[in-house]
């Protein structure tokens, strides 16, 4: 028994020492959740303006155009249930926090009988950016993320690609600029078949719009009410989509996001903005089909401040 | 809890630390077997535990009847029956119901007669057709006098349950796994470090071969009539290596675990891709299941030794069975009755199905011409029938081989896998090589290997590997049986 232990450990102990060096050194790797935990940490009482939700806002929202008082704390496939775990761990940060601007949009409008429409991530890829907001943002998520996805380096492949990319190929990771918008999706990174890329009507529309996303549902009325507990003012948007490639749009469930976010805007005195189809925003303020480029998400920025300070008048 | 999963790494040593240094006496050992199993088995839902502790608990009892009543064979006869019908009814309740009610239904349907079928909601527990089935093979042994009756609940509860072949087998013998729970059990360097070795064997065949095969398989399976035939070929042939990784390769892990407690269980594939003959598939693939089959079906149906028509009806009877434990679906069943179809086409011609050498090419290198072509033509066999047993509906499968075999089956058009077949053929081909072994990671008096230095090498290289190139995390094909 002691010669196999023994011989055991000597297999053993090498791995964990590589396994060890290998999560310290990953975990050092510049990425936007540690970025953004600590600008939050540090910077949170001078923010006034916050982005929170998914990548059509992490692309969408130019702070800088907006103003020097907010924080895009957008990511892909945010959704509202993350998007409240993040506001309550981090709204003790911002003190001086008027505004939180969330995204409402075509493909959130999806029945959780249809789950196959849903934005189209794996499984995997949904429990690797758990792994990343529970090991640098600090969030729980109790028993839905499993063990394999608790560190880092038990993704092992995944960990050695994004070694592989920062020290050899010196490719930026953490994919944001210093007010937290994603820099990787500007204009010189579109392909040339980028209209093709990502079809939100193509690949998220319903059959059914009597259910709403009901588990998301509860946690965007969750992140409102959070809120309004602090007067804090909560903006309802739905960024623009290149008009020009929405045939297969269902004008069915297009009505009904307009009508839902109608609703809950003046059931818990929010604002709704709808750009979706917005024919102001040409071609060339697109990344793809649903995601602005840096010259759209400056439009789409500016035009929405006008938008709320037109609002904020009349409401005076 | 899978064994490719962090939870097991932490729970196997914790178990085997606790099972050889703190729960010495074989009454604890065992004891520590029953509570480690049910929390494995637990793990994926504690429902499941009742279902299970229910039939170790009522075959138990059946088998102190059964001795108790040895003298009256007619009462024993009754508790058997009993035994049987209870058994294979919570089988039959959680696996089958909805698929009969739907079936009965649409039959009535087809005479005018319009019903809206009950069907329940029912989670299919895991395992649960193998250890049936391990319960009822305990219960026939005693009523044939092969085994006497367990007279302690620890050691036969732990006989049901241990962990390592629980959920998918092998399906183990009363006659071969109690004794080895009713003795004490020493550690064994050799039988440790063999399985341990048969272990990361399995381990490699699973989430390198297996798991990358099954996401080029599942990418490509629901949109196959976009394929040419050769395509659609390349996916069958995958699939065919995705099954036999995923499921020898969990055999190897679960035999190799067993291992490292003292328990040797039975070999469950024995290289079934070399066989010569469709018969010799079947002595190779799933062995326990099959054996299982013919002990307590094909033999007390007249077997072989009767007129050559019973043994065809005995053949398509015992395959049919064997496609229906598989799954509630006509296309478990159809593939059954196709290799039922198979062998019964040989016995009617009068094929010898036996060999001369128990291994292909025993003492040689490599196959000769005759039996690379007897191979050739038996995996391809095999790939038809796993078409049909991974097709969701018989038209389906129907389908898929229609546009398999036209044309465009001579197109040079390939799909993205051509990578995994190219790894599962290195996978077969170290498997040649070591074809006369229990496992391809035993190493033998093999001159190379003698050095630790190389042993260890070939061990970080398969990890390396695994750590490298697992695919995404499958479920293991045969949990779903």
């Amino acid at each position: 028994m002691r010669r196999y232990l023994t011989n055991l450990l000597i297999l053993t102990i090498p791995i964990a020492v590589v396994f060890l060096v290998l999560q310290l050194t990953v975990h050092h790797i510049p990425n936007s959740y540690q970025y953004k935990s600590d600008y939050i940490r540090v910077h949170g009482k001078d923010i006034k303006t916050l982005a929170l939700g998914h990548s059509m806002l992490y692309d969408g929202f130019d702070p800088q155009a907006f103003d020097t008082a907010s924080f895009n704390m957008c990511n892909s496939s945010q959704m509202y249930d993350i998007s409240y775990k993040l506001i309550e761990r981090y709204l003790p940060y911002m003190p001086n926090l008027h505004q939180v601007i969330i995204p409402i949009c075509y493909f959130n409008v999806i029945s959780s009988r249809e789950p196959k429409h849903s934005p189209s991530v794996s499984t995997h890829e949904q429990k690797l950016r758990m792994m990343y907001y529970h090991e640098y943002m600090g969030l729980d998520f109790g028993n839905e993320l499993p063990l394999a996805y608790r560190m880092e380096v038990f993704q092992f492949k995944n960990a050695i690609e994004k070694l592989k990319s920062y020290y050899i190929k010196h490719i930026d990771i953490k994919g944001c600029d210093s007010l937290g918008r994603r820099n990787t999706h500007n204009l010189k990174h579109r392909k040339n078949n980028w209209y093709n890329v990502w079809n939100p009507f193509k690949e998220s529309t319903s059959s059914y719009h009597d259910l709403f996303f009901l588990d998301q549902e509860e946690s965007l009325i969750k992140i409102i009410k959070l809120l309004s507990s602090h007067h804090i003012k909560t903006i309802l948007v739905s960024p623009p989509y290149c008009v020009k490639y929405c045939s297969m749009i269902n004008r069915e469930q297009m009505e009904f996001l307009k009508s839902y976010a109608e609703q809950t805007a003046l059931r818990y005195g929010c604002i709704y903005l709808n750009m979706h189809l917005d024919s102001t925003f040409t071609e060339d303020d697109f990344y793809d089909i649903g995601h602005l480029n840096e010259f759209g998400a400056e439009k789409f920025t500016k035009k929405m401040k006008r938008h709320l300070e037109n609002k904020q008048q009349y409401n005076l | 809890m899978y064994f490719n999963s962090i939870e097991f790494l932490l729970f196997l040593p914790i178990v085997f630390l606790l099972y050889w240094f703190v729960f010495k006496p074989l009454q604890w050992q065992n004891l520590l077997i029953v509570i480690a199993s049910y929390i494995f088995y637990g793990w994926w839902d504690y429902r499941f535990l009742v279902l299970i502790a229910f039939t170790s608990f009522f075959s138990y009892v059946i088998g102190l009847l059964l001795e108790q009543h040895k003298n009256n064979r007619r009462c024993q006869l009754c508790l058997s029956a009993t035994n049987i019908i209870v058994n294979l009814s919570v089988l039959g309740v959680f696996k089958y119901y909805n698929f009969f009610v739907d079936n009965m239904a649409a039959l009535l349907a087809t005479f005018g007669f319009h019903q809206d079928p009950v069907t329940l909601n029912i989670i299919l527990p895991v395992g649960i057709s193998f250890y049936t089935f391990q319960a009822l093979s305990y219960t026939i042994d005693v009523y044939r006098g092969n085994i006497r009756a367990s007279h302690n609940p620890v050691e036969f509860f732990a006989y049901i349950c241990f962990f390592p072949q629980l959920v998918a087998g092998p399906i183990e013998r009363a006659t071969n796994l109690l004794p080895q729970f009713q003795k004490p059990r020493f550690f064994e360097y050799a039988k440790a470090v063999d399985g341990s070795r048969q272990m990361l064997w399995g381990f490699f065949k699973k989430m390198v071969i297996a798991d990358n095969c099954a996401v080029i398989v599942n990418q490509y399976w629901d949109n196959y009539t976009q394929l040419t035939g050769a395509q659609l070929l390349t996916v069958a042939v995958l699939f065919t290596f995705q099954i036999y990784c995923d499921f020898s390769g969990y055999s190897d892990i679960a035999i190799g675990c067993a291992r490292l407690f003292g328990i040797n269980l039975k070999r469950n594939f024995d290289n079934p891709y070399f066989s010569r003959h469709i018969s010799e598939f079947w002595r190779r693939w799933h062995i326990s299941l099959m054996t299982w089959f013919r002990d307590y079906i094909y033999f007390p149906l007249g077997g072989s030794r009767c007129a050559r028509w019973k043994v065809i009806r005995n053949t398509i009877v015992v395959f049919s069975i064997s496609g229906l434990w598989h799954g509630a679906n006509w296309t478990y069943i159809t593939w059954g009755l196709y290799h039922a179809c198979l062998i019964a086409l040989f016995i009617i011609i009068g094929a010898n199905t036996k060999f001369k050498t128990k291994t292909v090419a025993e003492g040689h290198l490599l196959p000769s011409l005759k039996e690379l072509l007897q191979m050739s033509f038996t995996f391809f066999l095999a790939v038809i029938g796993w078409i049909i047993f991974r097709a969701n509906t018989i038209s389906q499968a129907i389908d898929y081989l229609a546009h398999m075999f036209s044309s465009s089956l001579f197109s040079l058009h390939w799909i993205d896998g051509k990578t995994w077949v190219l790894a599962s053929l290195g996978m077969l081909i170290i498997e040649w090589f070591q074809r006369d072994k229990q496992h391809a990671l035993q190493f033998g008096n093999n001159k190379l290997f003698s050095h630790a230095a190389a042993r260890y090498c070939c061990y970080y290289a398969i990890i390396l590997l695994i750590l490298l190139f697992s695919g995404s995390s499958q479920t293991f094909i045969y949990f779903q049986f």
